[in-house]
């Protein structure tokens, strides 16, 4: 399969009418072939539409926005649902400054914050956690027993 | 027969019944056609224009609501859950032990049936005694000193983490939580953030607060139900088996955990199945054959990799595994 990322379009497409799906991760990547250490083609933003030419073993074959390339991506990271913007995306008539920042913040952010201070819940160690973040090919390197990771 | 002259109620009702059809027939949606009707209510003066708002609000809260959670506000329950918990419990401040405990969680979340969630799975080791593990719907899992002290191997700690992955995996947090909980948590998150008042998000803000509390309370209190335990097992002995790990290291960690018959018993004892019905569970379904995004061949076969994933030899990486888990139980 490794390589197959850069089979022509035409020649992908003929078998099956792509269908289109959407991101559902905040950062989807797209790699070059079906494994998590494969080079990363595009990094996809949450509710980007993309065409998805097939699925297989949790991956899903889809094309590059913007691009005839193919590459791969979890099949989890894609939803047939499409996502509403009920904050961000829908504030764009907001016009003072405060709303704007809300807007751009987003309406999730708002109610975290306003959360934060009526009910006193600290949310700094949750923070800390979501530092700890480490890349497919160290994750895989260490369950493999590699002494360096 | 005296006929009266219909009312205006009358043609305000046809005129909702009109739009109703029309919008089943048409595709349009519930807000579109409450819209309509609204503005109508507005023109034959049944209603005044603060009123029609309400109205259109009203029903678009409903189509939100309906919608269910999306992955950005499933991710922000699940970080307000984590708070809330790491509230009552103090985290253990050990970045050698905590940045061990991600590598192996976020490496075997690899090999679940959703690798990839809105932000990533993270872990973080409570300093507690008693014998506990949460996972909230954000990704965000929570393993208590106490059930790091029952765990043998690096095995039995993938056991540990991949069940609860598994609880995450298969959005066990939201289906624990009553079905109108959840359409209240969606129709807080349902109003544009560039036309939200202070006292709008005040409002939503409290009630928020009082379905994380509740799913806080399930997590801690009373735990999953018995079928979601179970199907948690499952999928946590295919995840270490798929990763490369002793499926058996379920079994024999839940062998030693506490059962609802001893004395004092807390957290796992109160919010988990009684270890026989697990195993017996367990028992009763044989490992499925391994597949998925990086599948693996079940341990202990020797793994056949891509060239360019060509793990290190199997005996060699269980001494690795020893060695790093001798170190790191220090911490425990």
């Amino acid at each position: 399969m490794i390589g197959a990322g850069k089979v022509p379009l035409q020649a992908q497409a003929a078998a099956k009418a792509p269908e289109t799906m959407t991101v559902q991760v905040a950062k989807g990547q797209i790699r070059d072939a079906p494994s998590v250490i494969a080079p990363v083609l595009a990094v996809v933003e949450y509710r980007t539409k993309v065409l998805v030419y097939e699925s297989k073993d949790g991956w899903a074959k889809v094309q590059v926005p913007g691009s005839t390339r193919l590459g791969y991506m979890f099949l989890s990271a894609l939803t047939e649902k499409s996502i509403s913007a009920s904050d961000a995306g829908k504030a764009a008539s907001g016009v003072s400054a405060t709303e704007i920042a809300l807007a751009g913040k987003g309406f999730s952010d708002a109610v975290e914050e306003s959360y934060r201070k009526a009910s006193h819940v600290d949310y700094s160690w949750v923070d800390v956690m979501e530092h700890y973040e480490y890349s497919p090919e160290t994750l895989v390197g260490f369950l493999n027993g590699d002494s360096q990771q | 027969m005296i006929r009266k002259k219909p009312s205006p109620a009358f043609f305000s009702l046809l005129a909702i019944a009109m739009i109703v059809f029309a919008s089943l027939s048409s595709c349009l949606t519930l807000s579109e056609s409450m819209d309509m009707l609204a503005s109508q209510a507005v023109s034959q003066g049944l209603l005044d224009r603060y009123q029609a708002v309400m109205l259109k609000t009203a029903a678009k809260a409903a189509v939100e609501a309906s919608r269910g959670l999306t992955p950005e506000e499933e991710y922000y329950v699940g970080r307000a859950v984590a708070a809330t918990i790491m509230s009552n419990y103090l985290p253990y401040n050990r970045p050698e032990l905590n940045a061990y405990i991600n590598k192996l969680g976020q490496g075997l979340a690899l090999y679940s049936s959703r690798p990839a969630i809105f932000m990533g799975y993270h872990f973080m080791v409570l300093d507690s005694e008693e014998i506990n593990a949460f996972a909230s719907p954000g990704g965000h899992i929570l393993v208590t000193r106490g059930l790091l002290r029952k765990v043998g191997s690096e095995d039995e700690l993938a056991a540990v983490l991949a069940h609860e992955i598994a609880h995450v995996a298969l959005k066990h947090g939201l289906a624990s939580v009553q079905g109108a909980r959840v359409t209240q948590i969606a129709a807080e998150f349902a109003i544009d953030a560039g036309k939200a008042t202070g006292g709008e998000i005040a409002a939503f803000t409290s009630s928020f607060g009082d379905s994380i509390s509740e799913l806080a309370k399930i997590l801690i209190l009373s735990g999953y139900s018995q079928a979601y335990e179970f199907q948690a097992d499952l999928e946590a002995r295919r995840i270490i088996a798929s990763a490369g790990y002793d499926p058996r290291a379920l079994a024999s960690l839940i062998s030693r955990l506490p059962s609802h018959d001893d004395k004092g018993g807390s957290g796992f004892a109160l919010t988990h199945p009684d270890p026989a019905s697990r195993l017996e569970a367990l028992n009763r379904q044989p490992l499925e054959p391994i597949k998925g995004p990086v599948a693996r061949k079940v341990w202990p076969m020797p793994r056949q990799e891509k060239p360019n994933e060509r793990a290190t030899d199997p005996v060699l990486a269980s001494f690795v595994r020893a060695d790093r888990f001798t170190a790191i139980k220090v911490y425990f």
